[in-house]
Order: structure tokens, then sequence, then C-alpha cells
């Protein structure tokens, strides 16, 4: 299992519609996906895969993290199902792939609210006896052993806090840092990413990959001074796209689109290549180059369009 | 200050954790980590070799457990058992606490244990609490 955290130092980025396409994306190539929702305070996830909680509360999604994790902290020797707690979504069959999502909870729900500070009260992540943060590993844990996904993609939680720092840290395989061509996004992504180069791990656990991608780009992306430096060095310390001529990497960029942001689709295969997007377009760049091994399923099916189920949750 | 200072200091605080402890108040552990702290004193002045001496390096790590801080109990043990001359009895006593504690983090979190040792959870969460949120404070 590969572990993908997409983190963002500021909000209103795109990071939640990222992980929502990348996750369908990753389940319509034949991949097996987990989604995990980590973003406890604004979750969105389940919006975003076409699944917000029934209103009336009498049906519907009524499990996620924060009840699991709520359930653990109470009898950890007796953890809930975890399928009591995920929402399978339909996948086409052909292809083998799944995606099940883990949200946070029935977010905006009262009840969701109130596991959640029951939640922060029992389960203190930063405990010295550990039992708080192995709980958390214990989740990543048991994703990753009882239903075998190849890929876990996390929604981390925006700015600077104890569950996005171990989502990022303890968790991830790879960090997607979703950032806008600004000064203080540029500035306070980058503290993030060096300390993340920085921060101790446990033993034999490598220092993840980290992705800086420029989001709701609209045209020139970040002229001179103090933002293109800060840009060029997240590169120095990440991972770009090969493309510049001059030689150096250039950054991933997400140009913004006024539909997707209005509405929140999650699209895949609406399009053939050449019209795709060009904010599909850019995905699919970002796509090739986080999960390179999905990629060559996924160009083939990204030619083979009228083949493919056609989405539109919301 | 004298041993017997100390002595009595640490029986009073015994006494009192052990009340807390018993009426399940949240101060407990706190005074746990005063009884630790005070059998470390009485360890610095009393060498293994001795009955007294044992029983305050022993008293100090199993405080330190009680008083929720498996980082300091770590800590004493691996300072102990590096001390010249100590009873081999004294030192698989003191591992012996280190690996109960392990094992019972273990059976609480299996998938946990699986991927992680008990020690890096320890640390990772020593960090987090000491360097806050990506180590931005180290």
């Amino acid at each position: 299992m590969e572990t993908i955290a997409f983190y963002s130092y500021k909000g209103g980025v795109g990071r939640s519609l990222l992980v929502a396409n990348a996750a369908c994306f990753l389940g319509a190539v034949g991949k097996r996906v987990v989604a995990l929702d980590l973003d406890f305070e604004a979750p969105g996830l389940h919006y975003k895969l076409g699944l917000p909680p029934d209103p009336a509360g009498k049906a519907g999604m009524s499990g996620g993290a924060v009840p699991y994790l709520l359930a653990t902290a109470k009898s950890a020797r007796n953890p809930p199902p975890l399928q009591e707690h995920m929402v399978e979504l339909p996948m086409s069959q052909r292809r083998g792939g799944w995606l099940r999502l883990m949200p946070a909870g029935p977010a905006p729900r009262r009840e969701y609210w109130s596991a959640l500070k029951q939640l922060r009260e029992r389960l203190h992540l930063d405990a010295p006896s550990g039992k708080g943060l192995a709980a958390l590993l214990d989740l990543h844990g048991r994703i990753q052993d009882e239903l075998k996904p190849d890929y876990l993609l996390i929604d981390a939680r925006t700015g600077v806090t104890e569950l996005g720092g171990l989502a990022t840290t303890a968790l991830a395989d790879c960090v997607v840092c979703l950032l806008v061509a600004n000064r203080e996004s540029v500035d306070g992504t980058l503290a993030i990413v060096e300390a993340l180069k920085a921060s101790r791990r446990p033993r034999g656990r490598r220092a993840p990959r980290i992705v800086p991608v420029i989001a709701r780009a609209t045209g020139d992306l970040a002229g001179e001074g103090r933002t293109a430096e800060g840009i060029k060095r997240l590169l120095e310390l990440g991972e770009g796209r090969n493309v510049d001529r001059k030689g150096g990497p250039a950054p991933f960029v997400l140009p913004h689109d006024s539909e997707m942001g209005a509405t929140d689709i999650v699209v895949a295969g609406e399009h053939t290549p050449n019209t795709f997007p060009p904010l599909h377009r850019a995905y699919a760049e970002l796509y090739e180059h986080v999960f390179p091994q999905a990629w060559k399923k996924g160009q083939k099916l990204l030619l083979c369009l009228p083949m493919i189920t056609y989405w539109r949750w919301i | 200050m004298s041993i017997e200072t100390l002595n009595a200091l640490v029986s009073g605080a015994i006494w009192r954790a052990e009340q807390l402890d018993e009426l399940g108040l949240e101060t407990a552990p706190s005074a746990w980590m005063e009884v630790s702290k005070l059998e470390e004193e009485i360890a610095k002045i009393t060498p293994a070799k001795e009955a007294e001496g044992r029983i305050a390096r022993r008293g100090a790590v199993r405080a330190a457990f009680q008083a929720n801080d498996p980082v300091r109990a770590r800590e004493l043990v691996e300072r102990y058992t590096a001390e010249k001359g100590i009873p081999k009895s004294l030192r698989n006593d003191l591992r012996g606490m280190l690996k109960a504690d392990s094992d019972e983090l273990s059976d609480e979190f299996p998938f946990a244990a699986k991927h992680n040792k008990p020690n890096d959870v320890r640390m990772l969460a020593n960090q987090l609490r000491e360097c806050g949120p990506f180590g931005l404070v180290a």
C-alpha cells in the first residue's frame, strides 16, 4: 500500500477535489483505493464524492474516521469493523478496481460534532503513553492489512495541526502539497516542507516524496521576487516536472477552473484527451507523476474513453 | 539531602499517589511522577549493589510508568542498566518492565504494532509534544 497525503498550508486550493478526482481515476484504472478524510474540522470529501449525509439523519452514512477512532479510544481491544465506517463507491467491475471512502463522519450533522468533541477529550495524539498516536497508526495498519489497497489517499487538514502533521510525517510515503502562487502561501508551505524534510522518523522509514503543486493558477505564475524564489526552493526540496528547457524542473500547475470551483464536479471520462478542460489535463499530468504504475493503464483508458463509465455524482 | 529525609518524603509520596489512584483523580499521574523523581534521587546516593539502591531503581521506573511517562521510564532503564556492577537480576527486572509495557501497547493496538515498534510510536508522540506539528519548533 502506498499512502499519499494531500496537504495545503492554506485552504481553498482545491485539495479535497483533487483527492476525490485522483481516487476516482485510480479506481477506474483498476486500482484498489481507500480515500480517508482526516480533515476533521472541515470534512468535505464525502460531498466531493457525492455522498452528503441525509439531512434528516435517518438514513445514509453514519460512520467514519471520527466515530471509528472514538470507538477505539473507548475500547482499543474491541475496535469496530472497518466496513461499518466505510462506503463503497460504484466502479466499473471490468478492471477489478474499487474505491472505498472513509469519511471523517456524517458532518455537518450534530452527531458528528458531538463525536468530534468526545474524541478530542479522549484521544491525545501526543500522549506520552503513545496510545493516542497508536490508535491512528492502528487504523492505518488495519486498512493496509485488512483491505490491502494499492493506494491510501489522505485528505489532510489545512494549516498546522497535530493530525495534519502526523498524516504527512508518520503515515505518508508521498505528500502532495498544494499552494497558490502568492507570498503568504509559498512562505508557509516552504516552512512546512523544510520541517517535513528535517523531521525525525522511525528507524527504517524513508522520508516521504514531496510534490509541490501550484493550484488556482490564473496566468503568469509567480513573477519575480520572493514568491518565485520560494517556488524554486520548493522544487529543490520536492519533485517537479521535467519540462523546463533551461534545465531545471518546473512545478505542477493546476489552472483555475471556475466551473469546477463552483460545482465541485468529479469527472472521469467525460472528455477525450484532446478536449479535456485544462484542469483535467493538469490532473492527468500530475497522476502520471504521482501514480506512475497506474498511469500506464490510465493512458490506455483515456484513449478509449467511449468505453468508460461517465460519472456525474453531483 | 539525607537518605532519611528522602525516605520519609518518598513514603509519604507513595501513600498519596496510591490514594489518588484509588479515587481515580486526574492528579494521580503527577503524584506518581513525584514518587519517580524522589526514587531517582535515592538511587543517585545508593549503589545498585545495596538492597535500598535496587528498590529505588525499580521504584523510579515503576512510578514513571504509573505516571504515564514511558519515555522517562525507558531513559531511567537505559541509565541504570548501563551502571557498572549492576546485579544481573536487577538488569533483567528493569528490562522486563519495559518489555511488559511494550507488550501491552502491542496487544492493544496490534495493527500499529505490526508496522511500528512501540518505542518508535512513543518517540513520535514525544516529538509531537516537544516540537509541535511537523516538528516546526524543533
